[in-house]
């Protein structure tokens, strides 16, 4: 469990006046569930890229505990992301032609030459956990919203302390995305991660302990919010469709 | 790591281009494989149909076209050698047999040649494949690949194959022997007795035109009493008599290599030219090399464009993939993993297409060869050998080295896409 801590932090693209992102401070506490607001364009994305080690700032530190992402090498930030985060995309990212197992197991592929036994025993949990029985299912053939429940799955697979989630949940109908952040917020509770989510679902959003709204690139509203604790019966409630704020 | 799974479902997944681009590495491949394989069965081939025609004496004129027509039977007119260089060769102490060929018939598409039966059998160290030598001047030996059997009969027609002419009305062969398989032209001909070719084409007391007809008849000064008197014990073959008549070529096999070249030397006179076939047609190849040169800039030329289209293809591809290459660093993937699996993905295909082309090249030159014997009846060996598979690796190499190109790119793409619609 680590801290983030980020100060200074400016990204600015050539062509832009203004920096797409400036942020002169923000801690996010182990643990925290954070969702990130604010209209389109206003630099969401930007600073999950930064605070991942997806993009380097232009400027600034981003420590998570002892380590600062910006002088880090692209190959050491590839290394700590693969340690340290679990992401989830709005586009989910998953490889067609590979079971759903495969694709939970893909990163780990990626690192070492075979999967140990217990490796791949919590992908078959995970996949249980977020509600999925054929595992070996091929990923085209599944509906979106299992899609994205496999990539909540991968996301976990490494035990991460972080779980940075893009709009998880936007590119899914209304009870899929419900069942999607729910799984979100009970698994980074089950597994101690901090949930860092980007997100317009006032569903998912209200479920989370802390909102950061930005605009363009700054950010102009931190509040605590009472969270709704999670459900147990969040497939209950998913079923229905319901969205509540 | 690279993960196969990944990589077997990635190209399962693009199947239609990975087959488009085995196919194109497979067929620019091929090209230049046959182009070599094709290239040495050529003189490979040539030159076995050469092996037993040591030294080949004929008139004054192109060394080509007399090994051409001796060797390769492309008959040509040739200017006919007094009988006379004959008789003295075939009682030259240097030489084992010295036989004449004598052309200007054909049956049914196979050259009639005139020779003895010195030639036929290498004087006994040949066997035939049925039958016997010539006996009488009626008889013919057929050439392995000739359709006739013993005892059928051969009418000769006038002229080269292909070219029509009159039948020899006056004279019918038989069939009497034919010749084991020897991957030359002399497969195809029907070989007959030198006297019946003299004697048909009035140069010999058989003949019944007073003049000839016949321009390959050529000499008419010929001691016709000497032919008569060797005519008449219906002798076949040497010892010959003075009056000898004229013939295009003539076949020497000297006792020693220290004799082939003495002789060569010797008949390169003002009148008489001597060759080996083999110093010949290396002297061709020199002229055919050029032709390769060219056949495998086009080869080479082609596997260019193909690799510079592969490139391509697979750059534009990766351009598409940007976000899943993202993606991929996203969750986690190295680098260097990104990297391996362009590439590896890349140089199997590559692989895959050149082991295609090297398959579909050797059998193209199979192909081209048959059709070669076909027309030529000179059988190419077509072998495929360490320099074929060296050529094809040489080829893997260089496709291994550009195909880092796009494996470097996809390295370098930066992983912020992966969010980024
Ligand atoms: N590579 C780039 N070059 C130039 N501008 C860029 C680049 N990447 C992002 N931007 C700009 O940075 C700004 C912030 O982008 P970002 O993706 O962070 O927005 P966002 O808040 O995630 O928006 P959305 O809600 O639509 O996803 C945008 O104005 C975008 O156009
Ligand atoms: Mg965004």
């Amino acid at each position: 469990m680590v801290a983030l801590q980020l100060s200074d932090v400016r990204v600015s693209f050539p062509g832009l006046d203004a920096p797409v992102l400036d942020i002169p401070r923000l801690e996010i506490a182990p643990g925290e569930n954070v969702v990130i607001t604010g209209p389109s364009g206003s630099g969401k994305t930007t600073l999950i890229n930064v605070i991942t080690g997806l993009e380097k700032p232009d400027q600034g530190t981003v420590r998570w505990g002892d380590i600062d992402l910006v002088p880090l090498t692209e190959s050491q930030r590839d290394a700590w992301r693969a340690t340290h985060v679990g992401l989830v995309m709005q586009e989910f990212h998953l490889f067609p032609g590979l079971s759903a197992i495969e694709n939970v197991l893909l990163p780990v592929r990626f690192r070492v030459f075979s999967v140990p036994a217990e490796l791949r025993g919590r992908a078959a949990a995970l996949l249980e956990r977020v509600g999925l029985k054929r595992h070996d299912q091929r990923i085209e053939t599944m509906s979106r919203g299992e899609m994205q429940r496999v990539a909540v799955a991968r996301a976990l697979l490494g035990k991460p302390a972080v779980l940075v989630a893009d709009e998880p949940t936007a590119s899914l109908d209304a009870a899929s995305g419900a069942v999607v952040g729910d799984l979100l917020t009970e698994l980074a509770d089950e597994e101690n991660a901090t949930l860092i989510a980007v997100t317009h679902d006032p569903r998912l959003a209200s479920r989370l302990q802390r909102r950061l709204r930005l605009v363009a690139g700054r950010i102009v509203e931190d509040t605590a919010q009472t969270a709704v604790p999670p459900t147990a019966a969040s497939a209950a409630t998913a079923q229905q469709g319901q969205v509540t704020s | 790591m690279i993960p196969v799974r990944f990589i077997l479902a990635d190209l399962r997944r693009l199947w239609a281009g990975s087959l488009v681009i085995v196919l194109l590495i497979g067929l620019a491949t091929a090209l230049g494989i046959a182009v070599g394989i094709q290239e040495r069965a050529l003189r490979l081939g040539s030159a076995r149909a050469a092996d037993r025609f040591d030294v080949v004496i004929g008139a004054a004129g192109s060394e080509t076209q007399l090994v051409l027509s001796s060797v390769f039977l492309q008959a040509a007119p040739l200017t006919l050698l007094p009988g006379q260089v004959l008789k003295k060769l075939a009682e030259d102490p240097r030489v084992d047999w010295a036989a004449p060929v004598g052309f200007g018939d054909s049956f049914q598409g196979s050259p009639i040649v005139g020779t003895t039966n010195e030639f036929l059998t290498d004087k006994g160290r040949r066997q035939l494949l049925a039958g016997h030598v010539f006996e009488k001047r009626t008889d013919a030996v057929a050439g392995a690949l000739v359709d006739l059997q013993p005892g059928d009969t051969v009418k000769p027609i006038h002229g080269l194959p292909g070219e029509g002419g009159h039948s020899h009305d006056e004279l019918a062969y038989t069939i009497v022997g034919r010749l084991a398989p020897t991957g030359t032209p002399w497969d195809r001909a029907i070989l007959v007795p030198i006297e019946a070719v003299w004697s048909i084409h009035g140069m010999g007391p058989a003949g019944a035109h007073a003049e000839s007809d016949h321009a390959a008849a050529g000499d008419h000064d010929h001691d016709h009493d000497g032919a008569q008197d060797h005519a008449a014990a219906d002798h076949l073959g040497p010892p010959w008599s003075a009056g000898v008549p004229g013939v295009p070529a003539i076949i020497v096999k000297p006792k020693s290599i220290a004799a082939a070249y003495q002789l060569r030397q010797e008949y390169r006179a003002e009148t008489t030219v001597g060759v080996f076939p083999a110093e010949v047609l290396t002297r061709l190849y020199a002229t055919l090399g050029d032709a390769r040169l060219v056949l495998t800039a086009i080869a080479i030329g082609t596997q260019a464009l193909v690799g510079a289209a592969v490139v391509l293809v697979s750059v534009v591809h990766l351009s598409q993939r940007r976000r899943q290459i993202g993606a991929l660093r996203a969750l986690g993937a190295p680098r260097a993993a990104i990297f391996g699996v362009v590439w590896v993905e890349l140089l199997l295909l590559i692989g895959l297409g050149v082991a295609l082309g090297v398959g579909l090249g050797y059998l193209g030159a199979k192909v081209a060869a048959s059709f070669f014997t076909v027309q030529s009846g000179i059988v190419l060996p077509v072998t495929l050998e360490a320099s074929d598979v060296g050529f094809a690796a040489v080829l893997l190499l260089v496709a291994a080295l550009i195909a880092l190109i796009p494996a470097w790119l996809a390295y370098r793409q930066p992983p912020a896409a992966a969010l980024r619609a």
